[in-house]
């Protein structure tokens, strides 16, 4: 299978700080890649890196056969980047139908249009409609995002990334300060997503994390110390030690 | 808003029949002005979240060029103010590309430098701009038959001029780039993640914003027929702000409201307070703590409540028991 995503050598630092130092990883098209890691492992910073938020100090990082680590993060996601934010960045005051309908507009040229009326666009409100669907908030659709659940806003950042039709989705996170049946829906909706589609998650929650993960690649200190099957990396002492410290 | 525009189109008219005197007309004009000066930055800061002390600079280049093209340059009126205009938007693209880069105290600090070089070069600039004593003996243009030296055809015009930026800029909010404005000033990291050019956005914004100063100084030339660094000053740049935060700056017509506010406050008020500016303090003071979001939005507030309150409730609707 190609990769539809390779980094090498990647490193980042802040002052003197070296967050994360020579990582290299290759995602396969298609793939469902679980990073786990310890709290200060780098795993962030690593999405960042891929999604252009950071611009690595050392390293390149390829995207479908070209060279993306000097890209913005607006020209990623044209590429056809996705990600979702560790901490909720929605637009509150918007209903969640209006939240995935500017999503979908970010990659159209009628985002410049001045004398189209936003409540006007209708297949991107049909797009919107059949995504929020696909998350289980369709019939959310008309109530603003101050007034869902937190479960609720969780799922839809899942849905703006995806009205974005991205290649390669970046997950930070989407499990955080969620119940546990919140979780398990989350799960139904992030399984659910077409498989054609690459997925990286970066997850503290590793049981559940894993039902969704094809590989797994566990950083810790800013390196990656295991990388491969889910089922080999499981049973890799080197995981244990990082995750049971025994 | 449609009908709110016309509702203002109706004001206009009705100050032009009903008006006892031409300084009321002139009053009214001077409103028209103002207004639309205050929904440019209310654009800018209500709707991108960029606070300009710079606005100064558009509006008083326009009042300059139309001034000084249509005297010292020779041009028709018309063309001056085209050009005027053209001009204008131009510096504003410059000037945004640099400063749109930046935002909250920066932006702040970026556009207030903006605003003081355009009032040192009106003061210094003397060959061009008649340095303290400003240019004078500047025409009003004539719109075939209709005579803009009379204030009543004057005001009309005026009232016309704002009605059709007032229905531009809401149609600006209402479309697809309004909504990217919107979401760039609400969370530009995220546009950013989803591929909107947030540069660029913000610099549109701004160009969008300065061109509607510009038409507002271009018009209070014309009302003055006389343009002076005064235009430029910072003192002016408050005003126009005071205006925008009291009458709501997120707010449709909350630019107006503040505009006819804070005006009829600085005409009238010294008829009832010796001390007009302190007074207009503890009046800014007050709505900034009783209506944190301005006054347009506050009335708005209070007229939906009381329909609600009107409202049948669910228990008289649903024959719930």
């Amino acid at each position: 299978m190609t990769d539809i995503l390779e980094a090498h050598g990647l490193s980042k630092g802040f002052g003197g700080l070296t967050i994360i130092s020579d990582v290299s990883v290759r995602i396969p098209a298609g793939d469902r890649r679980l990073v786990l890691g310890p709290n200060g492992a780098g795993k962030t910073t690593l999405l960042n890196l891929l999604a252009g938020e950071l611009f690595p100090g050392a390293g390149h990082i390829v995207f479908e056969g070209r060279r993306i680590e000097r890209l913005s993060s607006m020209r990623r996601a044209r590429l056809g980047i996705g990600r979702t934010f560790q901490v909720l960045t929605l637009f509150e005051h918007n209903t969640v139908l209006d939240n995935v309908v500017l999503a979908a507009l970010g990659h159209s040229p009628g985002r410049w249009n001045p004398f189209r009326a936003f409540h006007d666009l209708t297949s991107e409100q049909a797009r919107a409609k059949s995504i929020l669907d696909m998350v289980d908030l369709g019939r959310l659709a008309n109530r603003r995002v101050s007034d869902c659940a937190y479960g609720e806003k969780r799922r839809l950042e899942i849905a703006l990334v995806l009205a974005q039709r991205p290649k390669l989705l970046l997950l930070d996170e989407p499990f955080a300060g969620l119940s546990a049946a919140e979780r398990r829906h989350m799960l139904a909706v992030i399984t659910a997503i077409p498989p054609e589609l690459s997925i990286v998650m970066v997850e503290h929650d590793m049981e559940l994390a894993l039902q969704f993960a094809r590989h797994v690649t566990i950083m810790q200190s800013g390196r990656i110390v295991v990388e491969g099957q889910k089922e080999a990396v499981v049973a890799d002492p080197k995981a244990r030690e990082v995750y049971l410290g025994h | 808003m449609t009908r709110f525009a016309l509702l203002l189109l109706v004001v206009v008219a009705g100050l032009g029949v009903f008006s006892p005197s031409d300084f009321y007309l002139s009053f009214a004009s001077r409103i028209c002005i103002y207004g639309l000066y205050a929904m440019s930055l209310a654009l800018l800061l209500g709707e991108a979240g960029l606070m300009s002390f710079g606005h100064t600079a558009f509006f008083g280049i326009a009042a300059y060029g139309v001034g000084w093209l249509s005297t010292a340059g020779g041009l028709d009126p018309w063309v001056a103010a085209a050009a005027a205009l053209a001009i204008a938007s131009a510096i504003g693209f410059a000037f945004g590309a640099f400063a749109v880069r930046v935002t909250d105290t920066a932006f702040v600090m970026i556009t207030l430098a903006l605003g003081q070089v355009a009032w040192g070069l009106a003061y210094r600039w003397v060959s061009v701009t008649g340095g303290d004593n400003g240019l004078t003996g500047i025409a009003r243009p004539s719109i075939g038959p209709a005579d803009l030296t009379r204030p009543l055809t004057f005001l009309v015009f005026c009232g016309l001029v704002l009605f059709v930026s007032v229905l531009a800029i809401d149609r600006l909010r209402g479309s697809a780039l309004g909504a990217s404005i919107r979401g760039v000033r609400d969370q530009p990291r995220r546009m950013s993640a989803l591929g909107y050019n947030v540069w660029a956005i913000r610099l549109a914004t701004f160009v969008c914003s300065g061109f509607f100063a510009s038409v507002a100084g271009i018009l209070d030339c014309w009302q003055q027929r006389f343009v002076s660094p005064v235009s430029l000053s910072l003192l002016d740049a408050t005003l126009v702000l005071l205006m925008v935060v009291i009458g709501g700056a997120r707010s449709r017509f909350g630019p107006l409201v503040g505009t006819v506010v804070v005006m009829g406050f600085n005409e009238f008020a010294d008829h009832f307070v010796s001390r007009t500016q302190a007074a207009l303090g503890v009046v800014l003071i007050l709505i900034v703590i009783f209506m944190p979001s301005g006054i347009a939005p506050w009335l708005q507030g209070r007229m939906s409540s009381r329909r609600s309150a009107g409202a049948p409730k669910l228990s008289e609707v649903g024959g719930a028991k």
